[in-house]
C-alpha cells in the first residue's frame, strides 16, 4: 500500500498502537517524504510536552509548521517566526503556531480543547501555510481525532510473538471498518454514539441494517464485529480513509505476519527503517 | 437571566449583535443594560455615523472588505505589565498591523467620531525588524549585531555539521551499501554485517531482534567537538534574545496606555457597525428618550413576528400610548394582551443595551430597573405557592422603585379568589399609580377591578366575532389555532367598561369543547 499518496496534500492522524511503536520515527520520515510537494505543517493532540526530551524529537526543516510552546521552542536549537498564538496550557505557557526558520529539532504541544485544534487547522489550509498536515495522535483518542474534521488515519505498531494475536485483531477490525460501504442518507437504523458489546444487546433482533456515524465509534473485536456483520448490513455516513498500518516486527517473518493478517494484509506497510 | 430578560426574549435579538473583533464583543458585554441618556444617545449617534460610512463604503466593496478583514484578524494583546515574551510582542505586532491599516480606511472624521487615536509612534517599525512578513513576528539578526554574529556562526557549523554528516554517509554507502537518505536508523539482518569490519568504526549497532540489528551512523570525534560548540552558541543566543526580548517589551509597555486607547476605540467603532448592521437587518430605528408619555408605533415583538411569518400568518404591529403611570389591559384569552407586554419589554431592552429598536417609532424613559411578574417569573423560596411567589415578587419590586421602575405584571392573582384578588389588584394599582417615575403595565381578565381614575384602562380589541361561522368539528387543533389567529383583532383599543366578557366561552368553542357545554355556560352567564 502506498500511504504517501493519500497523505499528500491531505490531513493526516498518525496513531501509535502503543508507546515505541516507530510513531516519532514515522512522522520524521512521512515529513520529508512530504516536503517536496510543499509544506507540512505538524500538530499533536493531548501531548504532555514536558515529558518529552525538551530539546525536541521532531525533526524540521525550514518551511515546516509547528504547534508547540514558547518554552519548548526557547529550549530547542530551531527558531520559528509566529504565525498564530493560541492560549496558555498548563505547564507549557503560551502555545504557538510556528513557522520553522532554521533546522532542528522540537516538541509538538496539544492544544488544550480539540475544537481549537480544528480551528486551527482549518486556518492552516485557507491560509495556505501548509500543503499537508500531520496530527500526532494517541490511540486513546482516536474517536475525538474523528472531530477534527476530514482528516485519514495511519496506524503505527510494533509487533511481536507476544502481542501478534492481539495486534492483528485490532488491524482485521481496522480494515473491516475501512471498508465499508459510505452511505450518508441511509435509512437503515441510525446509530448515535459508541458501538460497543454491551450495545449490540440493545439492538433489535430482527436488525437487518445498521448505520453508524463513522468508524472511530465501533468499540468492538474482530470477533464480535465478524459475528455482527454476519446478520446485519453495517455502513457508515462518513468516511475516515485507513492510510496505511505501518508496522515493525520483532522476531517475526514478513510473510507469517501477512498471512495472520489476512484481508488486513494490503494495508500494511512495513516500517521504512526496516530493510526487507 | 432574569425574569424580565427571559420574558422579553432579547437575547434572540442580543444573540444576533455579532461585533467582528474581540474588542466589540468585550464592548457589547459591557453595554447590556444602560441607564444614562446621555451615553444612550452616544451610542445612537455612533450607529448612526457607522451606518453613514456603510453607506458610503457601499459603493467601494473592495475597501469594504479591507475593512472587515482587518477587525476580524484583530487580536488580544497583554495588557498588563509584566515580562513580554515573542508570543505577546506577536500579538502587538498583529494588532498594530491590522490597527494601522483600519485607520486607513476611515477618514479623519469618522477616526474622531470613533475615538480612534493614532498608533504608538514607530512601535510597529520596531516590531517590524528584518525581512518579517506582516502579521508574523519572530526575533530577527536585524534587532541586535551580536545576536546576528551568533546566528551566523550557528549557520555555519549547522552547515559543518551537515556536510560531515553527508561525507559520512557517503562513506557508509561506499563501503557497506548502506543508504540511510533520511532514516535515522535501519534494521538489517545480522549477517549482511558480520564480515565488515568498517561497518563498527562507522556505524553503532544495538541488538533489534533475534536475526537483526539496529544500526545508525556513528558521531565521529569531530561532529562530538562541533555539536559541543553548538550547544554553547545556543545558550549565547537565549542570552542575546532575552536582551532583545527586554528591550522591545519595554518600549511595548511604555505604549501601553495609547495601544489600550487605540483597542477601546476599535471596539466602540466595531459595536457600532454591528449595531448598524443589525438595524439594517432588522429595519430598526432610532428610539427617542422623552419624559413624556411613552409611545410605540409600529412596535414588533421580533419573536412573534417571526415565528408568524414562519407559519404564513399576518403579524400586528403595536401601536399604543402609555400616558399615565398605570395602565390595566383587558382582553380576550389568545388575543395579544401577553404580546402587548412583551413588545414593550423587547423595546425597552433594545433602548437600554443600547440598539435601535423594531418600530416606526419609539418614545420611552429609562428605568433603572425593569421587573416582570407573571407565569415563568423567578423561582421563589421553597414551600411559596404561585400566588405566594407574586406577592414576593411585588414586595421586592416595590422596593426598587427609586430611579425608575418599569413593572409588567402578567395576569397577576390569577391562582387565588377572584373576589379577593380584584380587590388586591386594584389597591396595588392605585398604588402605583401615585408612585413617581414608574410604569406599570397589567393585563388581567379580572373585569370587576375597582376602577381608580388616576388608571388607565385598555383592551385588545378581541375576536372578529361576525366571522365565527362555519369551523368544522373535524378540523385539527393545529388548524382551529391559526383559525383562532385570523379572527382575532389584535389592536389596543380604550376599554370603557361597557365589554364585560372575554371571548373565553368563543374560544372554548373554537378549541373544540362540545357545543352542549359550551351553551349550558352561556346559559349560566345569562347570555344563552
Amino acid at each position: 500500500m502506498d500511504c504517501w499518496q493519500g497523505m499528500d496534500g491531505a490531513v493526516t492522524a498518525v496513531t501509535g498502537f502503543e508507546k515505541g511503536s516507530g510513531k516519532t520515527t514515522f512522522l520524521d520520515l512521512a515529513l520529508a517524504r512530504l516536503r517536496p510537494a510543499g509544506p507540512v505543517a505538524l500538530f499533536s493532540i493531548g501531548l504532555d510536552g514536558a515529558q518529552k526530551s525538551p530539546g525536541g524529537n521532531i525533526r524540521v526543516l525550514p518551511g515546516d509548521v509547528v504547534l508547540s510552546s514558547e518554552s519548548l521552542v526557547r529550549a530547542s536549537d530551531t527558531r520559528v517566526e509566529l504565525l498564530e498564538a493560541l492560549p496558555p496550557r498548563a505547564g507549557l505557557g503560551r502555545l504557538l503556531l510556528g513557522r520553522v526558520l532554521r533546522p532542528g529539532s522540537v516538541t509538538l504541544a496539544g492544544c488544550e480543547h480539540l475544537s481549537l485544534l480544528a480551528q486551527l487547522l482549518r486556518r492552516v489550509r485557507e491560509e495556505g501555510w501548509a500543503h499537508s498536515l500531520l496530527v500526532d495522535g494517541s490511540v486513546n483518542r482516536w474517536t475525538q481525532v474523528a472531530a477534527l474534521g476530514d482528516l485519514g488515519f495511519v496506524f503505527t505498531a510494533r509487533v511481536d510473538r507476544a502481542n501478534l494475536a492481539r495486534i492483528a485483531a485490532r488491524m482485521r477490525s481496522l480494515a473491516i471498518l475501512d471498508r465499508l460501504p459510505i452511505e450518508p442518507d441511509s435509512q437503515a437504523l441510525r446509530w448515535e454514539g459508541p458501538l460497543t458489546a454491551a450495545s449490540l444487546e440493545s439492538l433489535p433482533r430482527d436488525l437487518e441494517a445498521l448505520s453508524l456515524e463513522d468508524a472511530t465509534k465501533v468499540f468492538l473485536e474482530a470477533r464480535e464485529l465478524t459475528r455482527l456483520l454476519a446478520r446485519v448490513r453495517l455502513s457508515l455516513r462518513r468516511r475516515l480513509p485507513l492510510r496505511g498500518l505501518v508496522v515493525s516486527l520483532r522476531g517475526l517473518d514478513r510473510a507469517d505476519f501477512l498471512d495472520v493478517l489476512g484481508e488486513a494484509a494490503s494495508y500494511v506497510v512495513f516500517h521504512p527503517c526496516e530493510a526487507a | 437571566m432574569d425574569a424580565f430578560a427571559a420574558f422579553s426574549e432579547f437575547e434572540s435579538l442580543w444573540s444576533r449583535l455579532c461585533p467582528d473583533s474581540p474588542f466589540g464583543r468585550d464592548e457589547k458585554e459591557a453595554q447590556r443594560a444602560i441607564h444614562e441618556a446621555d451615553r444612550l444617545e452616544a451610542l445612537w449617534d455612533q450607529t448612526e455615523a457607522a451606518g453613514e460610512l456603510l453607506a458610503l463604503l457601499s459603493s467601494d466593496p473592495l475597501r469594504l472588505s479591507r475593512l472587515n478583514h482587518h477587525l476580524q484578524r484583530l487580536p488580544r494583546f497583554p495588557e498588563s505589565e509584566g515580562l513580554l515574551g515573542e508570543v505577546e510582542l506577536f500579538e502587538v505586532k498583529k494588532f498594530l498591523h491590522h490597527y494601522t491599516e483600519l485607520l486607513g480606511i476611515l477618514s479623519p472624521e469618522a477616526r474622531g467620531t470613533f475615538a480612534l487615536p493614532a498608533p504608538p509612534e514607530g512601535l510597529l517599525e520596531l516590531l517590524n525588524q528584518g525581512r518579517q512578513s506582516a502579521e508574523s513576528f519572530y526575533l530577527a539578526d536585524a534587532y541586535d549585531p551580536t545576536l546576528a554574529e551568533v546566528r551566523a556562526r550557528l549557520r555555519t557549523l549547522g552547515e559543518r555539521l551537515a556536510e560531515l554528516q553527508a561525507r559520512q554517509l557517503g562513506r557508509i554507502e561506499e563501503l557497506l551499501g548502506l543508504r540511510f537518505g533520511e532514516r535515522p536508523f535501519l534494521v538489517l539482518p545480522q549477517g549482511d554485517l558480520a564480515t565488515a569490519k568498517e561497518a563498527h568504526a562507522l556505524l553503532e549497532l544495538e541488538p533489534y531482534d533475534e536475526g537483526r540489528v539496529l544500526v545508525k551512523p556513528r558521531i565521529l570525534g569531530e561532529a562530538w567537538a562541533l555539536r559541543e560548540e553548538l550547544e554553547g552558541l545556543l545558550a549565547r543566543e537565549r542570552v542575546e534574545e532575552a536582551q532583545v526580548l527586554a528591550r522591545l517589551g519595554a518600549a511595548v509597555q511604555k505604549a501601553l496606555p495609547v495601544l489600550v486607547a487605540c483597542r477601546r476605540g476599535v471596539g466602540t467603532f466595531d459595536l457600532a457597525l454591528a449595531r448598524t448592521r443589525l438595524a439594517r437587518e432588522l429595519k430598526l430605528v432610532r428610539p427617542v428618550l422623552t419624559e413624556g408619555p411613552v409611545r410605540i408605533r409600529g412596535g414588533r415583538f421580533l419573536p412573534c413576528e417571526e415565528l408568524c411569518a414562519r407559519l404564513g400568518l399576518p403579524y400586528t404591529p403595536l401601536d399604543a400610548e402609555f400616558e399615565g403611570p398605570v395602565t390595566v389591559i383587558f382582553g380576550s384569552n389568545m388575543g395579544g394582551k401577553t404580546v402587548v407586554l412583551k413588545t414593550l419589554a423587547f423595546l425597552q431592552s433594545c433602548v437600554q443595551a443600547g440598539l435601535f429598536v423594531p418600530a416606526l417609532a419609539f418614545e420611552t424613559r429609562l428605568y433603572r430597573q425593569c421587573r416582570f411578574i407573571g407565569e415563568g417569573g423567578e423561582p421563589g423560596a421553597q414551600g411559596l405557592s404561585g400566588f405566594g411567589r407574586e406577592i414576593r415578587q411585588v414586595v421586592e419590586a416595590l422596593a426598587h422603585r427609586e430611579g425608575g421602575l418599569l413593572l409588567l405584571l402578567d395576569e397577576f392573582a390569577r391562582t387565588t379568589s377572584s373576589r379577593e384578588a380584584e380587590a388586591l389588584l386594584g389597591a396595588l394599582l392605585g398604588d402605583l399609580s401615585r408612585a413617581p417615575g414608574l410604569l406599570a403595565l397589567c393585563s388581567t381578565h379580572f373585569r370587576g377591578l375597582p376602577r381608580d381614575p388616576a388608571v388607565a384602562y385598555r383592551r385588545m380589541a378581541g375576536l372578529r366575532r361576525a366571522a365565527l361561522e362555519g369551523m368544522a368539528e373535524s378540523e385539527d387543533l393545529e388548524t382551529r389555532i391559526r383559525r383562532i389567529d385570523g379572527l382575532m383583532d389584535y389592536r389596543l383599543v380604550p376599554d370603557t367598561g361597557e365589554q364585560g366578557l372575554s371571548d373565553a366561552l368563543a374560544i372554548a368553542g373554537m378549541l373544540g369543547l362540545s357545543v352542549e357545554i359550551v351553551k349550558k355556560a352561556q346559559t349560566l352567564l345569562g347570555h344563552g
